[in-house]
């Protein structure tokens, strides 16, 4: 299960932590937890792709669901053993979040995902895992010399048909 | 898949909706996946919905959720699923479908 692209050695930096290079526990997560989470990021979730104040490139991953529905994140935290859930209660709609950084997508989750062969099938989403895949996979670190979306290459294609669809091995979950 | 919403309307209808932004495709493909025929909804050109209320179609919706060995609904929409099959167990018109024990 290979990362994708090269960990930032300032990701690294943080908390003094190392590459992972056992990712065993990762692969025992099964299949069909992963179908359902993907189900969850088209429904409720987006990969951010934004430029900092410097102009480079921040990437997460961000599934948004009502407070009530915490419970849901918290069983996703639990298999996933990545991301960090946060509490937003003094919104007019209170709101948790889960988020997953750029170094746990690209060495967990997006591996996770390309080797279960499991993926978004919103355009949305899959537009931006696409755009999210080729900064990693092309190592871009300058916001303002992405390519215009037309140019992004496709990790993968959306099925043709609603029988397409529903053949995928995934879909049920 | 996204999981839906559960309820039972007023006149005891018990009632599966799915709504998302507009994807005929994913849509059409529901109605392959719970074997019905009923027509998706589109609301102002923005979102689709497959709704099912009849005693087949909700017969097939409980057998997809509770006997197909997908992975379980979790969370609140897993108790609201509980809650809408007690219902459903306890109404004339669906309490003889084949429920969970």
């Amino acid at each position: 299960m290979p990362t994708i692209g090269t960990v930032s050695p300032h990701a690294l930096k943080k908390g003094n932590r190392k590459i992972r290079l056992d990712k065993k526990e990762y692969l025992s997560i099964p299949t069909a937890f992963l179908a359902f989470l993907a189900g969850i990021i088209d429904g409720d979730g987006y990969i951010q792709v934004t430029k900092t104040t410097k102009g480079f490139i921040t990437i997460k991953l961000v599934i948004s669901l009502h407070l009530e529905d915490i419970s849901t994140l918290e069983y996703i935290l639990s298999v996933l053993k990545t991301g960090k859930l946060t509490v937003y209660r003094d919104l007019k709609s209170p709101t948790c979040k889960l988020i997953i950084n750029r170094t746990d997508l690209q060495e967990v989750l997006f591996p996770l995902l390309i080797h279960h062969g499991i993926f978004f099938l919103t355009e949305t989403r899959k537009a931006q895992f696409d755009l999210a895949m080729f900064i990693l996979k092309n190592d871009k670190k300058v916001y303002d010399q992405l390519p215009v979306i037309e140019d992004i290459p496709a990790t993968f294609e959306l099925p043709k048909t609603a029988s397409d669809y529903a053949n995928l091995a995934f879909f049920k979950n | 898949m996204s999981e839906g919403s559960f309820f039972v309307k007023k006149n005891n209808d018990g009632c599966y909706q799915l709504k998302q932004r507009v994807h005929v495709m994913l849509f059409e493909a529901f109605k392959l996946v719970f074997e019905t025929s009923r027509k998706i909804d589109t609301e102002k050109g923005l979102y689709n919905q497959f709704s099912v209320s009849s005693k087949a179609d909700i017969q097939t919706v409980i057998n997809f959720f509770s006997f197909s060995g997908f992975h379980p609904l979790v969370g609140l929409k897993g108790i609201q699923y509980l809650k809408w099959l007690t219902v459903l167990r306890n109404s004339s018109r669906y309490g003889n479908l084949n429920f969970p024990q």
